[in-house]
């Protein structure tokens, strides 16, 4: 008995420190809340508690509150910004993602639409109130492509997988996958903080 | 013997020079096509830009600017949408209608068949102007239809 707990002690230390939770995913084509959407604990708080701590979250974060998307229910906001430089990811890779709560009284959760673009050939890339991005003196950028021919790896060194002629799929940048999950993760755990604090 | 060495070697040399050739020709060709590929998707992303960086901005220095509008509809939470539209209408091509030449006794000498070429295009670029009840213009759309 005592070995039994000393064990499922052990295996809750192990979770604890190991198995932080990813909340979005990342296949070949894009990145994506692995839930559609993330629920949060707010049990306790009033539809106008949780809309205050929302707004709070927004203005704190300098993210975009975006009206349009929004209503008696939902906040929309955006945030525009770096995932990752060249010199780590071989290629500037910039998310522009938009985040929906949902909420009423004791209840929250978010979902998500994500977008990252990559400027390889170094343009700096803005982007306007209606959520449109170009690159300043419209030099060369694209949509991050997380799959690429395998002829072209050289090409996209920021690419994460590879794919042969027979469609056979080849992870070939773990450590990029880790760079943009870990990103996309961090929305959520701070959203959390802020709100179920 | 000595000129068997010499010859080899020099096979082996252009070969590997012509190897290195093409694999540089492929990897400048593959660069070039990364490029292009942005460059086409920046300029698109430009057009698009300049359109919707009118979000922002009031609506009647929209209307002062680009003139009357289509149309102008509102949704029930108070947003208007003013609508501009661009029609794009046309024909073109030509209609060979083909012959049959037949003698007195019905039976055909020759024949051509009727080739049709001709096409029509109808289409509509459309501009959606979301305005809040501020008059300020918060979303633009656009699109072809």
């Amino acid at each position: 008995m005592k070995k039994i707990l000393v064990l499922i002690f052990l295996v809750s230390i192990f979770e604890t420190t190991f198995g932080q939770e990813s909340y979005f995913n990342c296949d070949e084509v894009s990145v994506y809340l692995n839930k559609k959407s993330v629920p949060f604990n707010v049990a306790k708080l009033s539809k106008q508690e949780i809309e205050k701590r929302i707004m709070s979250f927004i203005q704190s974060k300098k993210y975009i509150l975006k009206p349009f998307y929004s209503n008696e229910s939902v906040i929309s906001f955006r945030d525009f910004t770096t995932i990752c430089e060249t010199k780590t990811c071989g290629s500037n890779l910039i998310a522009k993602n938009i985040f929906n709560v949902h909420y009423e009284k004791g209840l929250a959760n978010v979902s998500a639409d994500c977008q990252i673009y990559s400027s390889f050939f170094g343009g700096e890339l803005v982007i306007n109130n209606n959520d449109d991005v170009v690159s300043k003196n419209d030099v060369p950028f694209g949509l991050y492509e997380f799959s690429i021919p395998e002829q072209y790896a050289k090409e996209y060194p920021e690419s994460i997988y590879t794919f042969n002629k027979k469609g056979k799929t080849k992870i070939k940048n773990p450590e990029i996958q880790k760079i943009i999950l870990d990103f996309y993760n961090q929305y959520i755990i701070d959203m959390k903080s802020y709100l179920e604090k | 013997m000595k000129k068997i060495i010499i010859f080899i070697s020099i096979c082996f040399i252009t070969q590997t020079s012509t190897l290195l050739a093409q694999s540089l020709a492929s990897n400048r060709t593959k660069a070039l096509s990364r490029y292009n590929k942005e460059k086409s998707f920046a300029d698109t992303q430009r057009k698009l830009y300049s359109i919707t960086s009118w979000t922002g901005e009031s609506i009647s220095t929209l209307l002062k600017n680009w003139g009357n509008f289509t149309k102008k509809s509102e949704w029930q939470n108070g947003i208007q949408v003013y609508t501009f539209e661009n029609k794009y209408s046309g024909s073109g091509g030509t209609y060979d209608p083909g012959y049959v030449v037949t003698d007195q006794f019905g039976n055909v000498l020759a024949q051509k068949a009727g080739k049709d070429n001709t096409y029509s295009y109808n289409f509509t670029d459309y501009f959606e102007f979301y305005v809040d009840k501020n008059q300020n213009i918060i979303h633009v759309k656009t699109g072809t239809r």
